[in-house]
């Protein structure tokens, strides 16, 4: 196994000091909860747009988006393109601005206006596990991938980024992870651009991909190129999950409805740069597929025979890297797994610290007190991280488990918020039962899915099912209580002013 | 328990299967750059997204107005998908 040379050795750790230094210099100034959670307001709209994508393109996307497009082809583009792009511009035009003219902290924060308190807890404490689960899977990729990569040990491999991202996120809070982020764009960028390339030296171009695909693949391949494919496709990306589950619910879900996403935008000083930040980010979106689903393609002609697709990343980068580079593009793929677990780390922090406990245990905390909460919630998460780490080896493939936990929660949750945002009439009372039912559904459909879909990964399809009977039984709940009074309503619902 | 709800929910999931595997993947890109088209027409619709003279003093151009931003975007990205569909 190739091990990374002293020099590449040298970029990676200056690379990870550079981080720590950041952490520390940005936390300096920080003293309220504004500060440490929302960067004061006064965060950069292209740093913003830039640290949307990167919260998204995590390590858990890199080798798990290239580990299925190694396996099912193109179609694994649709999570970036038609499963962001739509989403993303309505998000800027309709719920960003609303969500950051509302003022608040927190998506539940939101809804607890909107509908009542219990939606917000309830909501607040799925996203918070949700949160504090994705940042053990991600921790867990990571170590696999560096064990892979450089032989680390994978229990040292957690605790070593466990700390980097722990330090910065702790002492510099929002503006530290937008900062790293930034930066850890262009250090990603850099480093898939390089292997991309070689990888397209070897393989002979982008006409020798595909004869090689043709030659090694057979009839199994046949739909190896292409983003739409039929229903009764064996993967998981037929046409009807990408149109239903994908684009109209999870991808809305997760750009409209996801904490670590949104938190952001409302550390931008205008709802104009709020806007701009989330449209540059989709702009940005356009070319991900190109540095994370590509290395999938070319890697199958490569090296057809891996395992499990999951380790088509890590594989490229150990055999296709000459000395030199490998630091290089390995500091990059370090960048792309931080990026996201330092947003979730920080969200979560921010969900438990504004809703539960300043709704429960102090509502008069001042902002300092709340940012000295919110920093040890933070010390507290990454060490839960670290412990449940390891059970993500239970789990086939991360990207799936990802998604898996994501489709529980989010087709409900969004169906919440796109009542509580266009229709008036929709109470508190109706929102717990389809937040409750929506659930319910979600978790029988997964349990039963062997025995009704025809793929073996139906997440998207449970998707759309659980929004759909959360936004229905919403609905006939709501009608059948009272509504909430008009007056309680002001600047909640797009139809209202504030 | 488990054999109930699967016994109750097949012949709901099989006629769904089959309304969606009716469709071809040409139809269904039709429906993909339909959604697309959809929101670049809703985007159309909205009112111009100016900067204040706060923010941008100066000539306002075209390229100020948030919604060419989308229209744009959502140009290249049907343009995607109808090369590698």
């Amino acid at each position: 196994m190739q091990r990374l040379a002293a020099i590449d050795i040298c970029i990676v750790l200056l690379y990870l000091i550079g981080l720590l230094i950041a952490g520390y210099l940005l936390g300096k100034k920080q003293k309220t909860d504004k500060d440490y959670f929302l960067g004061g307001r006064k965060l950069k709209w292209p740093m913003v747009g830039i640290s949307m994508v990167m919260s998204d393109i995590g390590a858990l996307e890199i080798v798990g988006i290239a580990g299925l497009a190694y396996t099912s082809g193109l179609s694994m583009a649709n999570y970036d393109w038609i499963g962001c792009i739509p989403a993303m511009i309505v998000a800027a035009f309709i719920f960003i601005p609303f969500y950051w003219r509302s003022g608040v902290f927190t998506i539940p924060e939101y809804l607890g206006r909107r509908y009542n308190q219990t939606v917000r807890s309830l909501v607040a404490v799925f996203w918070g596990l949700f949160m504090i689960a994705n940042l053990g899977i991600f921790l867990w990729t990571s170590a696999k991938t560096l064990n892979i990569l450089v032989g680390w040990p994978i229990y040292a491999s957690i605790l070593a980024t466990a700390f980097v991202i722990g330090f910065y996120t702790f002492a510099g809070g929002l503006r530290a992870v937008v900062f790293t982020d930034t930066i850890q764009y262009f250090v990603l960028l850099l480093g898939s651009v390089i292997i991309i390339i070689l990888a397209f030296i070897k393989v002979g171009g982008i006409s020798g991909l595909v004869s090689t695909v043709e030659e090694i693949g057979g009839p199994s391949r046949k739909e190896f190129f292409h983003l739409v494919l039929p229903a009764d496709t064996p993967h998981p990306l037929s046409w009807s999950a990408v149109l239903f589950g994908l684009a109209f619910v999870l991808s809305p879900a997760y750009w409209i409805g996801n904490q670590a996403i949104v938190q952001r935008n409302l550390g931008t000083p205008s709802e104009r740069d709020a806007k701009k930040s989330v449209l540059f980010g989709s702009f940005l979106k356009l070319s991900i597929p190109f540095l994370v689903v590509v290395p999938g393609l070319v890697g199958f002609a490569l090296f057809p025979n891996l395992a499990k697709g999951d380790d088509v990343y890590p594989t490229m980068l150990r055999e296709l890297l000459p000395p030199g580079l490998a630091g290089l593009v390995f500091a990059g793929f370090l960048a792309a797994l931080m990026s996201s677990a330092d947003s979730y780390l920080n969200s979560a922090s921010t969900l438990w610290t504004m809703d539960i406990y300043k709704q429960y245990i102090k509502p008069d905390a001042s902002g300092e007190h709340l940012f000295k909460v919110g920093k040890s919630l933070t010390l507290l998460f990454i060490i839960m991280a670290v412990l449940l780490a390891p059970m993500t080896n239970r789990f086939p493939g991360v990207f799936s488990l990802f998604i898996t936990l994501l489709s529980i929660i989010q087709g409900p949750i969004f169906a919440l918020l796109l009542l509580g945002m266009l229709w008036k009439r929709a109470n508190g009372q109706g929102a717990v039962a389809g937040l409750i039912f929506g659930v319910t559904t979600s978790s029988t459909l997964f349990w039963i899915k062997n025995g009704i879909f025809k793929t073996e990964d139906p997440a998207l399809y449970v998707a759309w099912w659980s929004f759909t009977t959360a936004l229905l039984t919403t609905i006939i709940v709501s009608l059948l209580t009272r509504p909430k009074p008009a007056e309680s309503l002001k600047g909640l619902v797009y139809t209202t002013k504030a | 328990m488990k054999e109930i709800i699967i016994s109750l929910l097949k012949p709901f999931a099989d006629l769904c299967f089959r309304c969606v595997n009716f469709i071809s993947p040409d139809v269904a890109l039709f429906l993909y750059i339909f959604v697309l088209a959809a929101i670049a027409v809703w985007v159309l619709t909205l009112k111009q997204e100016k900067p204040q003279r706060s923010q941008k003093p100066g000539k306002f151009l075209f390229v100020h107005d948030l919604r060419v931003w989308a229209i744009s975007i959502l140009f290249v990205q049907a343009v995607i998908y109808i090369i590698f569909r």
